[in-house]
């Protein structure tokens, strides 16, 4: 059994306004999606269990209803299962509280392996399921751009490195993968999985049940930072342009 | 000063099968087909926001997709189901592209008065006529062709529906057709001489041809309608990017209040013939009584007024816009044709004075 978690994110539109009070932006200047890595991670997730010709994907999410939509999604991809968990008082819960909850629902669902998304596309912490991770006590490894497993004990994955590199290393299974984009294609969902996806089971858990008595991380601000005018316009034809770029790289590397 | 024969054309005319077989992959190849042979089973209404949304990319492919689509559901509703059962699984992943052939040389809007005949002999029908400016001959495998069974008057209740593979002897088409839009799909004339075909591959019952042409059409209005909302959205689409972009009289463009004004009018032209397409799409749906006249209604005023909408974004983009570098000119070219086939606006008008009137 593979757990991802998925998020539904907000794409900022381009006229959007912070209410600095709240610390928070409305709800109407995003377009809501699925987030790009944890579709990453579900394309895995449906690799995997494609490859070893059996398992079941279970996708799950933090959210209030319209969170549903985004489980539908995963659904139509070809997830088997959908949980949504919620409560009012995880609304804007950070990274850690997130992954308290969902280390609630693995504690229900007992995966063989658990795959999320290496950050979302939103706030992009990319702690969620390091944390998640931690908690479960499970071996992990973050940007993961493959996974070649056979349903055994160990797993060899893919890192991605800067510049490029790759780095494989070997884990024990079960163990959880935060998945970084690129490593796969989603696929689409075609017409008929869409349609099918709507009489798949979503069981909706109540979030209160998970006990969160510890405070997470509180937003203090939200704010554009100004806009300073620290640009320097160069005039002139292409060859004093040049000329000028020249003095300037020269000066800040400390040339004289 | 006339112009000589029109020269071959300087841009290659491509029908891109690979991308149709995709688009199959996801569903698109049957899209109101049932589900046991390989259909989506969705209904006309999501069928025409996904024309809608394709036409945006190629109307011409759209277009093209949505008559293989009226084929498809000829089979699905009125084929035997060893028909149903042989070709639609095939059809739906388009392996197998459709062809419609109603229109003839002679008998395009009088097509019930079509000449096409298919005489039976033994456990065959021998077909011979020819159909023209059929969307995709040459190049698909399945022929749905209307034939005259009956006398030569008999008109419409003579009229029978065959399927013909396409290496069937007998069957030829003629050359390519040059044409001004639809140029990602071939048109060539069906010519059809003692073309034998076994008697199971009739669809539907002897006579009943001209039921199953209109109940077809009577989708593929709201097909080619959406189609055309998809290119109108798009000329939208580009001529608002133009606006913003293009100053004259050291003003943008969008400034101008005569074209806020024109562009205004185009969105709400849209809008209005959007709402008429998936209302006549919705009346389909639900099997209503008035769903052949909503559909005509649909079809005359959508294809009107988005072929207005792709031409006054052409006017909108001024020069440029006559260029067949920019896109403009080719939502405009598509669209033009839609006016006229799978029923002209003339027609159109006719289905519904009859319906108010007779």
């Amino acid at each position: 059994r593979v757990l991802v978690a998925v998020k539904r994110v907000g794409e900022l539109n381009a006229d959007f306004a912070i209410d600095e009070e709240a610390r928070s932006i409305a709800d109407e200047h995003f377009e809501h999606e699925l987030n790009e890595w944890d579709e990453a991670a579900l394309e895995e997730a449906l690799l995997l269990t494609e490859r070893l010709g059996a398992g079941e994907v279970v996708a799950v999410t933090i959210g209030p209803e319209d969170a549903e939509d985004t489980l539908r999604r995963a659904l139509a991809k070809g997830a088997h299962r959908g949980v949504r968990v919620w409560d009012e008082t995880l609304r804007d819960a950070d990274p850690v509280t997130i992954a308290r909850v969902l280390a609630g629902v693995a504690a229900q669902e007992t995966p063989d392996i658990v795959l999320t998304g290496a950050q979302s596309a939103d706030l992009g912490h990319g702690a969620t399921g390091s944390a998640l991770a931690r908690i479960l006590g499970l071996p992990h490894a973050a940007v993961v751009l493959g996974v070649e497993w056979d349903g055994g004990d160990a797993m060899t994955v893919t890192r991605e490195l800067e510049g490029g590199m790759r780095q494989q290393i070997a884990l024990p299974a079960p163990a959880l993968l935060t998945v970084q984009t690129g490593g796969n294609t989603p696929r689409y969902a075609t017409m008929r999985m869409i349609k099918q996806a709507k009489k798949k089971p979503i069981a909706a858990v109540d979030g209160a049940d998970v006990g969160l008595d510890q405070a997470g991380a509180v937003v203090r601000r939200l704010y554009e930072p100004p806009k300073s005018g620290r640009a320097a316009m160069i005039e002139g034809d292409a060859a004093a342009i040049a000329k000028a770029i020249a003095e300037i790289v020269r000066e800040k590397r400390g040339d004289v | 000063m006339s112009p000589n024969k029109p020269p071959p054309p300087l841009i290659q005319e491509i029908f891109p099968v690979e991308v149709c077989r995709k688009a199959a992959e996801l569903g698109f190849g049957g899209l109101y087909v049932r589900e046991d042979v390989g259909g989506s089973g969705l209904s006309r209404l999501d069928s025409s926001v996904i024309f809608e949304a394709l036409a945006t990319g190629c109307v011409s492919t759209t277009a093209y997709i949505s008559i293989h689509n009226m084929c498809a559901w000829m089979i699905d509703e009125f084929g035997s189901q060893e028909l149903r059962s042989k070709y639609l699984p095939h059809i739906c992943s388009m392996q197998l592209l459709a062809s419609y052939c109603l229109t003839e040389p002679d008998y395009g809007s009088d097509a019930a008065n079509l000449q096409t005949s298919a005489k039976r002999d033994g456990d065959h029908y021998v077909i011979n006529g020819s159909k023209a400016f059929i969307s995709g001959a040459g190049d698909t495998d399945v022929y749905i062709i209307m034939t005259r069974t009956g006398a030569k008057d008999d008109g419409a209740k003579g009229v029978t529906c065959f399927l013909v593979d396409k290496d069937t002897p007998g069957l030829n088409f003629g050359a390519k057709e040059k044409k001004v839009g639809w140029n990602s799909q071939p048109t060539r004339m069906v010519i059809l001489e003692d073309c034998r075909i076994p008697a199971t591959n009739m669809v539907g019952e002897e006579g009943q041809g001209f039921t199953i042409a209109m109940k077809g059409l009577n989708g593929g209005r709201i097909n080619i309608a959406s189609c055309s909302l998809g290119a109108a959205w798009a000329a939208i689409d580009k001529t608002t990017d133009y606006l913003k972009e293009r100053k004259q009289f050291g003003q943008k463009l969008s400034q101008f209040q005569h074209l806020r004004f024109t562009l205004a009018d185009m969105a709400a032209g849209l809008l209005s013939s959007r709402l008429m397409v998936r209302h006549a799409a919705r009346s389909l749906d639900s099997a209503h009584s008035h769903a052949p006249q909503l559909c005509a209604m649909a079809k005359l005023v959508a294809t009107e007024t988005c072929y207005d909408i792709t031409n006054k974004a052409l006017q909108l983009h001024g020069g440029y816009g006559y260029l067949k570098d920019y896109p403009v000119q080719q939502y405009m070219r598509d669209a033009r044709v839609h006016t006229i086939l799978e029923g002209t606006s003339e027609i159109m008008k006719r289905i519904i004075a009859s319906s108010l009137l007779n």
